[in-house]
Protein backbone atom coordinates (compact mmCIF):
# COMPACT_ATOMS: atom_id res chain seq x y z
CA UNK A 1 0.00 0.00 0.00
CA UNK A 2 2.89 2.86 1.12
CA UNK A 3 4.76 1.48 -2.18
CA UNK A 4 1.49 2.68 -4.04
CA UNK A 5 1.12 5.94 -2.65
CA UNK A 6 4.27 6.79 -3.12
CA UNK A 7 4.48 5.89 -6.42
CA UNK A 8 1.02 8.06 -7.07
CA UNK A 9 2.52 10.67 -5.24
CA UNK A 10 6.21 10.60 -6.97
CA UNK A 11 4.40 10.48 -10.39
CA UNK A 12 2.16 13.84 -9.13
CA UNK A 13 5.80 15.38 -7.86
CA UNK A 14 7.32 14.52 -11.03
CA UNK A 15 4.92 16.19 -13.10
CA UNK A 16 5.99 19.64 -11.10
CA UNK A 17 3.27 19.43 -7.96
CA UNK A 18 5.29 20.93 -5.26
CA UNK A 19 3.59 18.81 -2.44
CA UNK A 20 2.75 20.13 0.60
CA UNK A 21 2.34 17.66 3.95
CA UNK A 22 -0.15 18.48 5.75
CA UNK A 23 1.49 17.78 9.05
CA UNK A 24 4.16 20.42 7.77
CA UNK A 25 4.79 22.69 10.66
CA UNK A 26 3.12 26.24 10.54
CA UNK A 27 1.31 25.39 7.33
CA UNK A 28 -2.21 24.84 8.42
CA UNK A 29 -1.64 26.36 12.00
CA UNK A 30 0.81 28.12 13.84
CA UNK A 31 3.69 26.50 14.88
CA UNK A 32 4.22 25.85 18.93
CA UNK A 33 6.62 27.21 21.43
CA UNK A 34 8.99 24.29 20.55
CA UNK A 35 8.95 24.64 17.12
CA UNK A 36 8.94 28.32 17.15
CA UNK A 37 11.55 29.47 19.26
CA UNK A 38 10.70 33.49 18.32
CA UNK A 39 7.22 32.84 20.62
CA UNK A 40 7.53 34.09 24.20
CA UNK A 41 8.08 31.14 26.19
CA UNK A 42 9.07 29.69 29.68
CA UNK A 43 10.42 25.82 29.99
CA UNK A 44 8.63 23.76 32.78
CA UNK A 45 8.38 20.92 34.15
CA UNK A 46 5.31 19.04 34.97
CA UNK A 47 4.15 15.54 35.10
CA UNK A 48 7.79 14.51 34.83
CA UNK A 49 8.36 16.00 31.27
CA UNK A 50 10.34 18.91 30.66
CA UNK A 51 7.49 21.49 28.37
CA UNK A 52 7.79 24.27 26.60
CA UNK A 53 4.45 27.00 27.54
CA UNK A 54 3.74 30.15 25.17
CA UNK A 55 3.54 32.38 27.79
CA UNK A 56 3.41 36.55 27.49
CA UNK A 57 4.18 38.80 30.62
CA UNK A 58 2.57 42.50 31.05
CA UNK A 59 4.15 44.94 33.48
CA UNK A 60 6.72 45.69 36.00
CA UNK A 61 8.20 42.78 37.48
CA UNK A 62 8.02 44.65 40.97
CA UNK A 63 4.11 44.79 40.52
CA UNK A 64 2.25 42.08 42.48
CA UNK A 65 1.88 39.19 39.92
CA UNK A 66 -1.70 37.82 38.44
CA UNK A 67 -1.48 34.85 36.91
CA UNK A 68 -4.44 34.86 33.71
CA UNK A 69 -5.85 31.29 32.71
CA UNK A 70 -8.23 30.76 29.86
CA UNK A 71 -10.71 28.47 29.34
CA UNK A 72 -10.98 25.09 27.28
CA UNK A 73 -9.91 22.50 27.59
CA UNK A 74 -7.71 23.25 24.21
CA UNK A 75 -8.41 26.96 24.86
CA UNK A 76 -5.41 29.23 24.52
CA UNK A 77 -5.30 33.06 25.83
CA UNK A 78 -5.72 35.24 22.78
CA UNK A 79 -9.39 36.01 24.08
CA UNK A 80 -8.32 37.23 27.22
CA UNK A 81 -5.36 39.86 26.43
CA UNK A 82 -7.33 42.66 27.16
CA UNK A 83 -6.47 42.14 30.88
CA UNK A 84 -2.94 42.83 30.02
CA UNK A 85 -4.60 46.60 30.92
CA UNK A 86 -4.11 45.54 34.45
CA UNK A 87 -0.52 45.44 33.90
CA UNK A 88 -0.77 49.32 35.33
CA UNK A 89 -0.68 48.06 38.68
CA UNK A 90 0.25 44.26 37.86
CA UNK A 91 2.86 41.99 36.71
CA UNK A 92 0.30 40.12 34.21
CA UNK A 93 1.37 36.81 33.48
CA UNK A 94 -1.00 34.71 30.49
CA UNK A 95 -0.09 31.01 29.31
CA UNK A 96 -1.59 28.40 26.58
CA UNK A 97 -2.06 25.57 28.80
CA UNK A 98 -0.06 22.48 27.56
CA UNK A 99 -1.41 21.08 24.75
CA UNK A 100 -3.36 23.88 23.94
CA UNK A 101 -2.84 27.11 21.75
CA UNK A 102 0.59 27.67 21.08
CA UNK A 103 2.31 25.63 23.95
CA UNK A 104 4.00 22.63 23.41
CA UNK A 105 1.29 19.41 22.38
CA UNK A 106 2.07 16.47 25.10
CA UNK A 107 0.90 12.71 25.32
CA UNK A 108 -2.26 11.75 27.34
CA UNK A 109 -0.36 10.30 30.56
CA UNK A 110 0.42 14.56 31.45
CA UNK A 111 -2.97 15.45 31.04
CA UNK A 112 -4.08 14.88 34.18
CA UNK A 113 -6.43 17.19 35.94
CA UNK A 114 -3.95 17.25 38.97
CA UNK A 115 -0.93 18.36 36.29
CA UNK A 116 -2.67 21.52 35.65
CA UNK A 117 -2.77 22.48 39.09
CA UNK A 118 1.16 21.87 38.76
CA UNK A 119 1.69 23.79 35.78
CA UNK A 120 0.17 27.11 37.84
CA UNK A 121 2.75 26.08 40.59
CA UNK A 122 5.44 25.95 38.33
CA UNK A 123 4.84 29.26 36.79
CA UNK A 124 4.15 31.28 40.08
CA UNK A 125 7.62 29.67 40.81
CA UNK A 126 9.19 31.13 37.95
CA UNK A 127 7.62 34.37 37.77
CA UNK A 128 6.48 35.56 40.97
CA UNK A 129 9.57 34.20 43.64
CA UNK A 130 7.80 32.50 46.16
CA UNK A 131 5.28 35.74 46.38
CA UNK A 132 1.07 35.22 46.86
CA UNK A 133 -0.45 35.50 43.77
CA UNK A 134 -3.79 37.02 42.35
CA UNK A 135 -5.23 34.31 40.15
CA UNK A 136 -8.07 34.75 37.38
CA UNK A 137 -9.44 32.13 35.27
CA UNK A 138 -11.99 32.09 32.60
CA UNK A 139 -14.23 29.56 32.17
CA UNK A 140 -12.97 25.89 33.00
CA UNK A 141 -9.75 27.94 33.76
CA UNK A 142 -11.87 29.06 36.90
CA UNK A 143 -11.96 26.16 38.00
CA UNK A 144 -8.57 24.81 37.69
CA UNK A 145 -7.89 27.96 39.66
CA UNK A 146 -10.68 27.10 42.73
CA UNK A 147 -8.48 23.61 42.82
CA UNK A 148 -5.15 24.99 42.85
CA UNK A 149 -5.81 27.86 45.74
CA UNK A 150 -8.15 25.29 47.87
CA UNK A 151 -5.03 22.85 47.84
CA UNK A 152 -2.49 25.78 48.51
CA UNK A 153 -4.10 28.85 49.83
CA UNK A 154 -1.07 30.32 51.18
CA UNK A 155 0.21 30.85 47.75
CA UNK A 156 -2.85 33.07 46.60
CA UNK A 157 -3.77 36.60 47.45
CA UNK A 158 -6.61 36.85 45.77
CA UNK A 159 -9.31 34.84 43.72
CA UNK A 160 -11.22 35.81 40.21
CA UNK A 161 -13.49 33.33 38.63
CA UNK A 162 -14.73 34.85 35.31
CA UNK A 163 -17.64 32.91 34.06
CA UNK A 164 -16.76 29.46 35.62
CA UNK A 165 -18.44 26.30 33.92
CA UNK A 166 -20.06 24.06 36.70
CA UNK A 167 -18.33 23.58 39.58
CA UNK A 168 -20.73 20.48 40.99
CA UNK A 169 -21.68 17.29 39.60
CA UNK A 170 -25.02 19.07 40.01
CA UNK A 171 -24.13 22.07 37.70
CA UNK A 172 -22.49 19.95 35.67
CA UNK A 173 -25.79 17.83 34.74
CA UNK A 174 -27.71 20.87 34.18
CA UNK A 175 -24.98 22.88 32.27
CA UNK A 176 -25.68 23.25 28.57
CA UNK A 177 -22.48 24.98 27.03
CA UNK A 178 -20.38 24.05 24.33
CA UNK A 179 -22.47 21.52 22.26
CA UNK A 180 -22.77 21.03 18.78
CA UNK A 181 -26.02 19.87 16.91
CA UNK A 182 -26.30 17.14 14.62
CA UNK A 183 -26.91 19.53 11.57
CA UNK A 184 -23.88 22.12 12.23
CA UNK A 185 -21.43 18.38 13.11
CA UNK A 186 -22.24 17.44 9.57
CA UNK A 187 -19.33 19.79 7.68
CA UNK A 188 -16.65 18.22 10.54
CA UNK A 189 -17.35 15.05 9.64
CA UNK A 190 -17.81 15.71 5.83
CA UNK A 191 -14.42 16.92 5.61
CA UNK A 192 -13.20 13.48 6.37
CA UNK A 193 -13.28 13.19 2.36
CA UNK A 194 -10.50 15.96 1.97
CA UNK A 195 -8.93 16.60 5.18
CA UNK A 196 -8.84 13.50 8.09
CA UNK A 197 -7.74 14.79 11.72
CA UNK A 198 -4.87 12.37 10.85
CA UNK A 199 -2.36 14.56 13.44
CA UNK A 200 -2.29 17.33 15.63
CA UNK A 201 -1.90 20.13 12.95
CA UNK A 202 -4.68 18.96 11.04
CA UNK A 203 -6.91 18.38 13.98
CA UNK A 204 -6.39 21.44 15.51
CA UNK A 205 -6.81 23.00 12.16
CA UNK A 206 -10.23 21.43 11.72
CA UNK A 207 -11.27 23.01 14.64
CA UNK A 208 -11.34 25.90 13.16
CA UNK A 209 -14.49 25.11 11.36
CA UNK A 210 -16.41 23.80 14.30
CA UNK A 211 -15.67 26.31 17.11
CA UNK A 212 -17.79 28.94 15.90
CA UNK A 213 -20.85 26.49 15.79
CA UNK A 214 -20.01 25.53 19.22
CA UNK A 215 -20.10 28.78 20.93
CA UNK A 216 -23.44 29.39 20.05
CA UNK A 217 -24.71 28.79 23.26
CA UNK A 218 -22.47 30.99 24.81
CA UNK A 219 -23.58 33.91 22.79
CA UNK A 220 -26.42 36.26 23.55
CA UNK A 221 -28.00 35.96 20.38
CA UNK A 222 -27.77 32.17 20.34
CA UNK A 223 -25.66 32.79 16.85
CA UNK A 224 -22.27 32.03 16.18
CA UNK A 225 -19.74 34.49 17.40
CA UNK A 226 -18.85 37.84 15.58
CA UNK A 227 -15.33 37.66 16.99
CA UNK A 228 -13.42 34.98 18.82
CA UNK A 229 -9.53 35.65 19.14
CA UNK A 230 -7.74 32.54 19.01
CA UNK A 231 -4.17 30.89 17.63
CA UNK A 232 -4.85 27.70 17.87
CA UNK A 233 -6.74 25.05 19.27
CA UNK A 234 -5.73 22.24 21.24
CA UNK A 235 -8.04 19.31 19.70
CA UNK A 236 -5.99 16.53 21.53
CA UNK A 237 -6.04 18.00 24.94
CA UNK A 238 -9.70 18.86 24.60
CA UNK A 239 -10.15 15.21 24.20
CA UNK A 240 -8.22 13.93 26.69
CA UNK A 241 -9.49 16.34 29.25
CA UNK A 242 -12.68 15.99 28.43
CA UNK A 243 -12.95 12.50 28.79
CA UNK A 244 -11.56 12.76 32.08
CA UNK A 245 -13.99 15.35 33.40
CA UNK A 246 -16.63 12.81 31.74
CA UNK A 247 -15.01 10.22 34.04
CA UNK A 248 -15.67 12.27 37.36
CA UNK A 249 -18.35 14.56 36.36
CA UNK A 250 -20.43 12.25 38.65
CA UNK A 251 -18.21 13.66 41.56
CA UNK A 252 -16.10 16.06 41.06
CA UNK A 253 -16.67 19.19 43.06
CA UNK A 254 -14.29 22.01 42.07
CA UNK A 255 -14.53 24.04 45.15
CA UNK A 256 -13.66 20.69 47.57
CA UNK A 257 -11.56 22.47 50.48
CA UNK A 258 -11.81 26.22 49.28
CA UNK A 259 -12.50 26.61 53.00
CA UNK A 260 -9.16 26.61 53.51
CA UNK A 261 -8.26 30.16 51.88
CA UNK A 262 -9.79 33.16 53.81
CA UNK A 263 -9.21 35.48 50.82
CA UNK A 264 -11.57 37.61 48.68
CA UNK A 265 -13.46 35.58 45.66
CA UNK A 266 -14.78 37.43 42.82
CA UNK A 267 -16.84 35.86 40.71
CA UNK A 268 -17.81 37.99 37.41
CA UNK A 269 -20.26 36.90 34.82
CA UNK A 270 -22.32 38.58 32.16
CA UNK A 271 -26.25 38.56 31.35
CA UNK A 272 -25.98 35.44 28.45
CA UNK A 273 -25.19 32.31 27.65
CA UNK A 274 -24.75 29.08 29.38
CA UNK A 275 -22.81 30.76 31.90
CA UNK A 276 -24.18 33.59 32.66
CA UNK A 277 -24.68 35.03 35.88
CA UNK A 278 -28.37 33.18 36.08
CA UNK A 279 -26.04 29.95 36.30
CA UNK A 280 -23.46 31.01 38.34
CA UNK A 281 -26.37 31.98 41.39
CA UNK A 282 -28.16 28.76 40.79
CA UNK A 283 -25.16 26.37 40.83
CA UNK A 284 -21.88 27.53 41.40
CA UNK A 285 -22.32 30.73 44.18
CA UNK A 286 -23.46 27.65 46.71
CA UNK A 287 -20.03 26.19 46.22
CA UNK A 288 -18.26 29.46 47.31
CA UNK A 289 -19.42 30.56 50.54
CA UNK A 290 -18.73 34.31 50.90
CA UNK A 291 -17.76 35.08 47.11
CA UNK A 292 -19.08 37.73 45.29
CA UNK A 293 -20.81 37.94 42.32
CA UNK A 294 -20.64 41.22 39.69
CA UNK A 295 -22.90 41.16 36.96
CA UNK A 296 -22.11 42.29 33.21
CA UNK A 297 -24.84 43.74 31.92
CA UNK A 298 -25.34 42.67 28.12
CA UNK A 299 -22.38 40.34 28.02
CA UNK A 300 -22.09 36.69 27.26
CA UNK A 301 -18.94 34.39 27.96
CA UNK A 302 -16.48 35.66 24.95
CA UNK A 303 -17.92 39.62 24.81
CA UNK A 304 -16.94 39.80 28.38
CA UNK A 305 -13.30 40.13 26.71
CA UNK A 306 -14.19 41.37 23.57
CA UNK A 307 -17.20 43.79 22.99
CA UNK A 308 -17.47 44.33 26.47
CA UNK A 309 -13.95 44.16 27.61
CA UNK A 310 -14.31 47.74 28.88
CA UNK A 311 -16.97 47.04 31.47
CA UNK A 312 -14.89 43.72 32.12
CA UNK A 313 -11.90 45.75 33.17
CA UNK A 314 -13.73 48.37 35.10
CA UNK A 315 -15.06 45.29 37.60
CA UNK A 316 -11.79 43.80 37.79
CA UNK A 317 -10.28 47.78 38.75
CA UNK A 318 -12.95 47.98 41.39
CA UNK A 319 -12.28 45.06 42.94
CA UNK A 320 -8.72 44.00 42.87
CA UNK A 321 -6.79 44.61 45.90
CA UNK A 322 -3.77 46.47 43.79
CA UNK A 323 -6.26 49.52 42.98
CA UNK A 324 -7.39 50.00 45.98
CA UNK A 325 -4.09 51.36 47.59
CA UNK A 326 -4.24 55.38 47.71
CA UNK A 327 -0.98 55.93 46.43
CA UNK A 328 -0.48 57.74 43.30
CA UNK A 329 1.23 55.44 40.38
CA UNK A 330 4.59 57.33 39.11
CA UNK B 1 -46.05 -12.86 31.57
CA UNK B 2 -42.89 -11.17 29.92
CA UNK B 3 -39.65 -11.86 31.87
CA UNK B 4 -38.36 -8.31 31.82
CA UNK B 5 -34.71 -7.59 31.28
CA UNK B 6 -32.32 -7.18 34.68
CA UNK B 7 -30.34 -4.66 33.04
CA UNK B 8 -29.30 -2.38 29.84
CA UNK B 9 -27.17 -4.71 28.90
CA UNK B 10 -29.47 -7.47 28.35
CA UNK B 11 -31.64 -5.49 26.67
CA UNK B 12 -28.70 -4.30 24.35
CA UNK B 13 -28.76 -7.92 23.59
CA UNK B 14 -32.14 -8.67 22.71
CA UNK B 15 -32.03 -5.95 20.22
CA UNK B 16 -29.38 -6.97 18.09
CA UNK B 17 -30.40 -10.95 18.39
CA UNK B 18 -33.87 -9.90 16.83
CA UNK B 19 -31.98 -7.30 14.34
CA UNK B 20 -29.66 -9.71 12.86
CA UNK B 21 -32.62 -12.35 13.03
CA UNK B 22 -34.90 -10.20 11.12
CA UNK B 23 -32.23 -9.44 8.66
CA UNK B 24 -31.25 -13.15 8.01
CA UNK B 25 -35.03 -14.04 7.46
CA UNK B 26 -35.34 -11.30 4.91
CA UNK B 27 -32.52 -12.51 3.05
CA UNK B 28 -33.51 -16.20 3.25
CA UNK B 29 -36.86 -15.32 1.88
CA UNK B 30 -37.29 -17.04 -1.35
CA UNK B 31 -37.00 -14.24 -4.08
CA UNK B 32 -39.60 -13.85 -6.41
CA UNK B 33 -37.35 -14.24 -9.24
CA UNK B 34 -34.54 -16.65 -10.72
CA UNK B 35 -31.80 -14.29 -11.93
CA UNK B 36 -28.93 -13.75 -9.83
CA UNK B 37 -28.55 -10.87 -7.36
CA UNK B 38 -25.01 -10.39 -9.19
CA UNK B 39 -23.09 -9.08 -6.78
CA UNK B 40 -24.05 -5.48 -7.26
CA UNK B 41 -23.61 -5.60 -11.33
CA UNK B 42 -26.36 -5.24 -13.75
CA UNK B 43 -27.91 -8.27 -14.54
CA UNK B 44 -27.65 -8.75 -18.15
CA UNK B 45 -24.49 -8.02 -20.40
CA UNK B 46 -24.38 -4.59 -21.44
CA UNK B 47 -27.22 -3.56 -19.71
CA UNK B 48 -27.29 -0.57 -17.49
CA UNK B 49 -28.37 0.27 -13.53
CA UNK B 50 -29.21 3.15 -11.81
CA UNK B 51 -28.03 3.30 -8.18
CA UNK B 52 -29.77 5.87 -5.58
CA UNK B 53 -28.71 5.79 -1.82
CA UNK B 54 -28.27 7.05 1.46
CA UNK B 55 -25.83 6.87 4.42
CA UNK B 56 -24.58 8.52 7.63
CA UNK B 57 -20.66 8.19 7.79
CA UNK B 58 -21.57 9.20 10.69
CA UNK B 59 -22.78 12.65 8.18
CA UNK B 60 -25.70 12.09 6.39
CA UNK B 61 -25.08 11.62 2.64
CA UNK B 62 -26.89 11.11 -0.76
CA UNK B 63 -25.68 9.66 -3.98
CA UNK B 64 -26.98 8.72 -7.59
CA UNK B 65 -24.82 6.83 -9.99
CA UNK B 66 -24.88 4.90 -13.12
CA UNK B 67 -22.94 1.60 -13.89
CA UNK B 68 -23.11 -0.09 -17.29
CA UNK B 69 -21.81 -3.59 -18.21
CA UNK B 70 -19.24 -4.31 -20.24
CA UNK B 71 -18.42 -7.90 -20.07
CA UNK B 72 -20.36 -10.67 -22.44
CA UNK B 73 -21.64 -12.75 -19.35
CA UNK B 74 -19.54 -16.17 -20.73
CA UNK B 75 -18.15 -16.50 -17.60
CA UNK B 76 -17.88 -16.06 -14.26
CA UNK B 77 -15.74 -12.52 -14.90
CA UNK B 78 -17.79 -9.73 -14.50
CA UNK B 79 -16.97 -6.12 -15.67
CA UNK B 80 -18.75 -2.42 -15.44
CA UNK B 81 -17.93 1.09 -15.39
CA UNK B 82 -19.86 3.85 -14.42
CA UNK B 83 -20.16 7.20 -12.12
CA UNK B 84 -21.14 8.31 -9.09
CA UNK B 85 -22.35 11.73 -7.14
CA UNK B 86 -22.26 11.88 -3.57
CA UNK B 87 -23.84 15.07 -1.86
CA UNK B 88 -24.16 15.88 1.85
CA UNK B 89 -27.75 17.13 1.90
CA UNK B 90 -27.23 19.82 4.83
CA UNK B 91 -23.66 21.41 2.78
CA UNK B 92 -25.52 22.39 -0.47
CA UNK B 93 -24.99 25.96 0.40
CA UNK B 94 -21.27 24.77 0.71
CA UNK B 95 -20.82 23.63 -2.10
CA UNK B 96 -19.94 20.40 -1.04
CA UNK B 97 -19.73 17.13 -2.88
CA UNK B 98 -17.99 14.25 -4.52
CA UNK B 99 -18.04 12.84 -7.77
CA UNK B 100 -15.86 9.51 -8.96
CA UNK B 101 -15.78 7.86 -11.95
CA UNK B 102 -15.95 3.81 -11.42
CA UNK B 103 -14.96 0.68 -12.53
CA UNK B 104 -16.18 -2.46 -10.84
CA UNK B 105 -15.18 -6.21 -11.61
CA UNK B 106 -15.77 -9.49 -10.15
CA UNK B 107 -15.49 -13.66 -10.21
CA UNK B 108 -18.57 -15.05 -9.06
CA UNK B 109 -18.89 -18.95 -10.23
CA UNK B 110 -21.91 -20.94 -10.25
CA UNK B 111 -22.53 -21.66 -6.66
CA UNK B 112 -22.59 -18.00 -6.30
CA UNK B 113 -19.48 -17.78 -4.17
CA UNK B 114 -17.07 -15.23 -5.04
CA UNK B 115 -15.64 -10.99 -4.88
CA UNK B 116 -16.07 -8.22 -6.52
CA UNK B 117 -13.47 -5.18 -6.68
CA UNK B 118 -14.85 -1.66 -7.28
CA UNK B 119 -12.19 1.15 -7.58
CA UNK B 120 -13.16 4.66 -8.15
CA UNK B 121 -11.23 8.35 -8.46
CA UNK B 122 -12.76 10.96 -7.13
CA UNK B 123 -13.00 14.55 -6.96
CA UNK B 124 -14.29 16.21 -3.73
CA UNK B 125 -14.73 19.59 -2.44
CA UNK B 126 -15.93 21.68 0.71
CA UNK B 127 -15.92 25.15 1.93
CA UNK B 128 -16.28 26.22 5.12
CA UNK B 129 -15.17 28.87 7.88
CA UNK B 130 -11.47 27.53 7.50
CA UNK B 131 -11.30 27.73 3.67
CA UNK B 132 -12.13 26.25 0.00
CA UNK B 133 -10.64 22.62 -0.32
CA UNK B 134 -10.82 20.84 -3.27
CA UNK B 135 -8.94 16.73 -3.14
CA UNK B 136 -8.08 14.13 -5.81
CA UNK B 137 -8.21 10.75 -4.54
CA UNK B 138 -8.75 7.07 -5.73
CA UNK B 139 -10.72 4.23 -3.46
CA UNK B 140 -11.10 0.75 -3.47
CA UNK B 141 -13.78 -1.30 -2.05
CA UNK B 142 -13.79 -5.13 -1.81
CA UNK B 143 -16.98 -7.33 -1.01
CA UNK B 144 -16.21 -11.10 -0.70
CA UNK B 145 -19.00 -13.70 0.02
CA UNK B 146 -21.97 -15.39 -1.70
CA UNK B 147 -23.59 -13.44 -3.98
CA UNK B 148 -26.29 -16.08 -5.22
CA UNK B 149 -29.82 -16.51 -6.63
CA UNK B 150 -31.89 -13.16 -5.13
CA UNK B 151 -29.75 -12.17 -2.96
CA UNK B 152 -25.93 -11.83 -1.57
CA UNK B 153 -24.52 -11.29 2.08
CA UNK B 154 -20.62 -10.35 1.91
CA UNK B 155 -18.01 -8.67 3.80
CA UNK B 156 -17.57 -4.88 3.03
CA UNK B 157 -13.86 -3.71 3.05
CA UNK B 158 -12.40 -0.80 1.66
CA UNK B 159 -9.83 2.35 1.66
CA UNK B 160 -9.78 5.35 0.58
CA UNK B 161 -6.99 8.32 0.19
CA UNK B 162 -6.83 11.84 -0.62
CA UNK B 163 -3.95 11.93 -2.91
CA UNK B 164 -3.60 15.32 -3.84
CA UNK B 165 -5.61 18.50 -2.41
CA UNK B 166 -5.25 22.22 -2.96
CA UNK B 167 -6.26 24.45 0.02
CA UNK B 168 -7.36 27.91 0.03
CA UNK B 169 -7.28 29.15 3.62
CA UNK B 170 -9.74 31.74 5.13
CA UNK B 171 -9.34 34.88 6.63
CA UNK B 172 -9.99 33.49 9.67
CA UNK B 173 -6.90 30.71 9.83
CA UNK B 174 -4.77 33.75 8.27
CA UNK B 175 -5.87 35.75 11.44
CA UNK B 176 -5.16 33.10 13.82
CA UNK B 177 -1.04 33.59 12.59
CA UNK B 178 -1.45 37.25 13.48
CA UNK B 179 0.10 38.94 16.83
CA UNK B 180 1.71 35.88 18.02
CA UNK B 181 5.10 37.75 18.40
CA UNK B 182 4.81 41.15 20.33
CA UNK B 183 5.54 43.66 17.94
CA UNK B 184 6.29 41.56 14.74
CA UNK B 185 3.79 39.92 11.99
CA UNK B 186 5.85 37.05 10.26
CA UNK B 187 4.43 33.36 8.86
CA UNK B 188 1.13 32.36 7.86
CA UNK B 189 -0.80 29.89 6.45
CA UNK B 190 0.09 28.15 2.86
CA UNK B 191 -2.39 27.39 -0.02
CA UNK B 192 -1.40 25.49 -2.27
CA UNK B 193 -1.31 21.69 -2.49
CA UNK B 194 -1.06 19.29 -0.36
CA UNK B 195 -0.18 15.68 -0.51
CA UNK B 196 -2.15 12.49 1.01
CA UNK B 197 -4.71 14.94 3.64
CA UNK B 198 -6.93 11.85 4.09
CA UNK B 199 -7.28 8.21 4.64
CA UNK B 200 -10.22 6.19 5.55
CA UNK B 201 -10.44 2.10 5.92
CA UNK B 202 -13.97 0.59 5.77
CA UNK B 203 -14.59 -2.99 7.68
CA UNK B 204 -18.29 -3.90 7.51
CA UNK B 205 -21.00 -6.45 5.77
CA UNK B 206 -23.48 -5.85 3.42
CA UNK B 207 -26.57 -7.97 1.77
CA UNK B 208 -28.47 -7.41 -1.10
CA UNK B 209 -31.85 -8.87 -2.41
CA UNK B 210 -33.52 -8.33 -5.75
CA UNK B 211 -36.73 -7.59 -5.82
CA UNK B 212 -38.07 -8.34 -9.40
CA UNK B 213 -36.27 -8.57 -12.45
CA UNK B 214 -35.19 -4.96 -12.22
CA UNK B 215 -35.12 -3.80 -8.85
CA UNK B 216 -32.93 -4.58 -5.58
CA UNK B 217 -31.98 -3.25 -2.36
CA UNK B 218 -28.63 -3.36 -0.65
CA UNK B 219 -27.80 -2.48 3.27
CA UNK B 220 -24.29 -1.79 4.21
CA UNK B 221 -22.98 -1.60 7.84
CA UNK B 222 -19.84 -1.46 9.87
CA UNK B 223 -16.75 0.82 10.71
CA UNK B 224 -15.47 3.47 8.98
CA UNK B 225 -12.27 5.25 10.23
CA UNK B 226 -9.67 7.63 9.45
CA UNK B 227 -5.61 6.78 9.92
CA UNK B 228 -4.76 8.65 13.49
CA UNK B 229 -1.52 8.70 15.15
CA UNK B 230 -2.31 9.84 18.16
CA UNK B 231 -4.72 6.29 18.37
CA UNK B 232 -7.81 7.95 18.93
CA UNK B 233 -10.82 5.42 17.20
CA UNK B 234 -13.53 7.46 19.15
CA UNK B 235 -13.05 10.96 18.95
CA UNK B 236 -15.94 14.10 18.29
CA UNK B 237 -12.90 16.51 18.36
CA UNK B 238 -10.82 14.70 15.54
CA UNK B 239 -14.10 13.48 13.77
CA UNK B 240 -13.24 10.21 14.33
CA UNK B 241 -16.89 8.42 15.01
CA UNK B 242 -16.39 5.44 12.80
CA UNK B 243 -19.47 3.94 12.23
CA UNK B 244 -21.15 3.94 8.76
CA UNK B 245 -24.47 2.68 7.20
CA UNK B 246 -26.14 2.50 3.81
CA UNK B 247 -28.99 1.47 2.11
CA UNK B 248 -29.05 2.16 -1.60
CA UNK B 249 -31.51 0.73 -4.08
CA UNK B 250 -30.63 -0.60 -8.07
CA UNK B 251 -32.94 -0.14 -10.88
CA UNK B 252 -31.59 -1.73 -14.03
CA UNK B 253 -31.66 -5.11 -15.88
Amino acid sequence: MRLVLAAALAGLAGCGFDLMSPDAKGALVPPTADEDPLLPQLLVTVAGHDRQLHLRTFGDPGDPVALVLPGGPGADFRLLLPLRALADRYRVVMWDPRGAGLSERVTEEELGLDSFGDEIRAVQDAVAGGRPVTLIGHSLGGGVILRYTAANPEAVEQLVLIEPGPLTPEGARSYEGGGVSFGHGQDFFWQNEILSSSDHETADYKAVSLLPEALRSFTCSGEPPDEYPMWRFGAYQYHIVLQRLCDRSDHLQWADGIDAFDGEVLVIAGTCGAASADFQEEHNLEALPGSELVTVPGAGHLSLFTSHASETLGVLRDHLSAYRSNEPRP
Amino acid sequence: MKRQPTDRHEQSRRWIRLTVTLVAAWLATPSPTRAQAGGGFPSAPGSGAVMVGAALEPELIVSIGYLHRLDAGTSPWRLAAGARLKIPPYLLGNGAGRVSVMATGGWIDETGWGATLSSAGYLARDRNRAGTMHGFGIEARAAPGYHGAGWSVAADVGWQGTLVSHIEHSDLVREAFRDRHPGVDHGGPVDGWYGLTAQRFRFGVMGARKLGDDLSIQLAAGALFSRQRQGLLLSFAHGQVPVYLEASMRAGR
